[in-house]
């Protein structure tokens, strides 16, 4: 019963993103086009069923979609997966770092990531730009191409203009709601009992805490993918998203935002079916689940 | 609340900086433009210099390339950006507060549809949407409708899950059980809720708009043909590696205000989580003493 409805809400979804692929079509003149709609519905559904042979036009030639795609999806998951893994990371040492503080130097933290997070993060973008350009300029190293025309990964200054935002969200978030399991009467007693406080840190604190900032995962993803985009268009990296955007076609962008909701799906799906079975197992109720 | 706000300094800083920006902006809409020769000349009539100039006494900014005071071309452009965000922010917030209301009062077992209509809008970036739709459809009512419902649906969910929580109340049920219509329920028990939540929302659309404006500046989009910041934003990539001055007025006002923003946002979040003033306690007046009656009769010995 529950796969039934889980693939009645899937075929929902890609209804959905065939009818947002297709709709520059139905706008495209001054009335509602129906008619060019429906062709590019079954265009984009043709697509879908001969995926081998789908295609993009450079030049006036035509090139084959797959499997070249495939380098273009692994470089982004590389990137966003690193970029994530970074920033929870370099998150979990600064709280750890902040709570050790005495009083004034931790409202001093606090206030100065508000107002780092208060910028907005193109404004990082720009500024690491600046800083590659400065680095060329007095070493004569040149870490990203500006004028590449080709398709060559690079990792170090995309991964780091990914995760300043996450960082310093989740630094916020982490610290609040670490703060709030800190006065909890648990943690009094196990400082009674004797535990050490890092200890009580990666086996209480941290797992009780994982599932409010699993949550704000999905909200991650989400800004980091809009700012894969601007990334790649402000370094010129020929990465997935820009492959959409210079090759655009319907067809493509179908194509283009199926790959977006299958990852999404397939890595939130399976991490809450493990959250959920985890808690499950402790005992825990969970709420507010994503196909709960 | 307002008497809140106006204490809490987050808010007031932000507040004086978005007002400044407005009114110097407003005050400067029709005045000519300080501009300085597009052609400098040395002691021999030989040229030394071609405009753009970088940031000198005259012009603290910087010129652009026809010599225009880059400062006071950016202050003008300001009011249309602002006036923009606010258009979209408001008709985003009106759309989607009708809509989330229905949701709240009459969704059911269309629930999980809903959510699975919605759910493609969760991950797809709303940059790539707008991207997709202005570089193919350009005009300004186009513009203006893709950027007001690319965040219609997820906003919709919000306070439409809000609206259906604060319905699940306890307060609610008796409310319900005496007979109250579904008008009474909003206006008596949602309302007082929901209204200091949307003032947030709508500080926060703005904010929202502002950097998909922003955004969408970068990637050589502006949103409507006016001289707006997003205009000067657009030839972002081209200027950076020769004359980046040009780039840092705009940017820097665009800071300005997406800060003063953001202060706003944390001024109300902070007053709507605060606890809630303590009332003055209630005076309570004794009634005066009765007065003894005149007895009408006497007691006899």
């Amino acid at each position: 019963m529950a796969l039934r409805k889980l693939i009645g809400e899937l075929c929902l979804t890609f209804c959905i993103i065939v009818v947002i692929s297709a709709a520059p079509g139905l706008l495209s003149s001054d009335t509602l086009d129906f008619h060019r709609f429906y062709e590019m519905v079954q265009r984009i559904l043709y697509t879908f069923v001969h995926w081998q042979d789908a295609t993009f036009i450079l030049n006036t030639n035509e090139y084959k979609i797959f499997p070249d795609v495939f380098d273009h999806y692994t470089y982004m998951l590389i990137l966003l997966g690193s970029a994530l893994a970074c920033s929870l990371l370099l998150a979990m040492i600064l709280v750890i770092v902040t709570l050790l503080l005495p009083q004034f130097l931790k409202n001093a933290v606090n206030a100065v990531v508000s107002m780092l997070s208060a910028i907005p993060d193109v404004f990082f973008i720009f500024a690491l730009q600046l800083i590659i350009i400065w680095i060329y300029r007095s070493t004569g190293i040149l870490f990203i191409d500006p004028l590449a025309t080709t398709f060559e990964p690079v990792y170090l200054f995309p991964i780091i203009a990914l995760c300043i935002y996450p960082t310093l969200f989740l630094f916020q978030l982490t610290l609040q709601s670490f703060e709030d399991e800190l006065t909890k009467p648990y943690v009094e007693f196990a400082k009674g009992k004797g535990l050490s406080y890092f200890s009580i840190f990666l086996h209480h604190i941290f797992r009780n805490t994982l599932l409010s900032l699993f949550q704000s995962f999905k909200q991650l993803f989400w800004f980091m993918l809009g700012n894969l985009l601007l990334i790649e268009y402000m370094f010129n990296i020929q990465g997935f998203m820009y492959f959409f955007r210079t090759y655009y076609s319907p067809e493509l962008f179908a194509i283009c935002l199926l790959f977006l909701f299958l990852t999404f799906f397939f890595f939130f799906y399976i991490a809450e079916g493990l959250l959920a079975s985890y808690h499950r197992k402790r005992g825990l109720v969970m709420k507010g689940g994503f196909y709960d | 609340m307002i008497r809140r706000l106006i204490r809490n300094p987050r808010f007031i800083l932000g507040f004086i900086v978005l007002a400044c920006l407005l009114i110097s902006s407003f005050a400067l809409t029709n005045m000519t433009v300080p501009k300085a020769n597009e052609l400098q000349y040395g002691s021999n009539h030989e040229v030394t210099a071609v405009a753009p100039f970088p940031p000198s006494a005259q012009h603290w900014f910087g010129t652009n390339d026809q010599g225009e005071d880059e400062l006071f071309l950016v202050i003008q452009g300001v009011k249309y950006t602002i006036g923009y965000a606010l258009a979209v922010a408001i008709c985003r917030l009106l759309i989607s507060t009708a809509l989330g209301i229905l949701y709240g009062l009459y969704a059911k077992k269309s629930r999980r549809l809903f959510q699975a209509f919605i759910r493609p809008f969760r991950f797809i970036p709303a940059v790539l949407l707008a991207l997709i739709f202005l570089t193919l459809l350009p005009g300004i009512w186009l513009s203006l409708l893709v950027t007001i419902f690319i965040a219609v649906p997820v906003l919709t969910e919000i306070i439409g899950e809000d609206v259906r929580h604060q319905l699940q109340q306890e307060h609610i049920i008796p409310s319900k059980l005496m007979g109250a219509s579904r008008f009474h329920l909003l206006r008596k028990h949602l309302w007082p809720f929901l209204a200091p939540r949307l003032t947030l929302h709508f500080l926060q659309q703005i904010a929202q708009v502002l950097l998909l404006m922003l955004h969408l500046g970068i990637l050589e989009i502006t949103l409507f043909q006016t001289y707006d910041l997003t205009y000067y934003i657009s030839n972002f990539y081209t200027k950076l590696m020769t004359t980046t001055w040009e780039i840092y007025t705009p940017v820097l006002v665009f800071f300005l205000l997406l800060c003063s923003f953001q202060l706003l946002v944390k001024g109300v979040e902070s007053v709507l989580s605060a606890p809630p003033l303590e009332k003055r306690p209630l005076k309570v007046t004794t009634p005066p003493a009765a007065q003894p009656v005149p007895l009408s009769f006497k007691f006899m010995k």
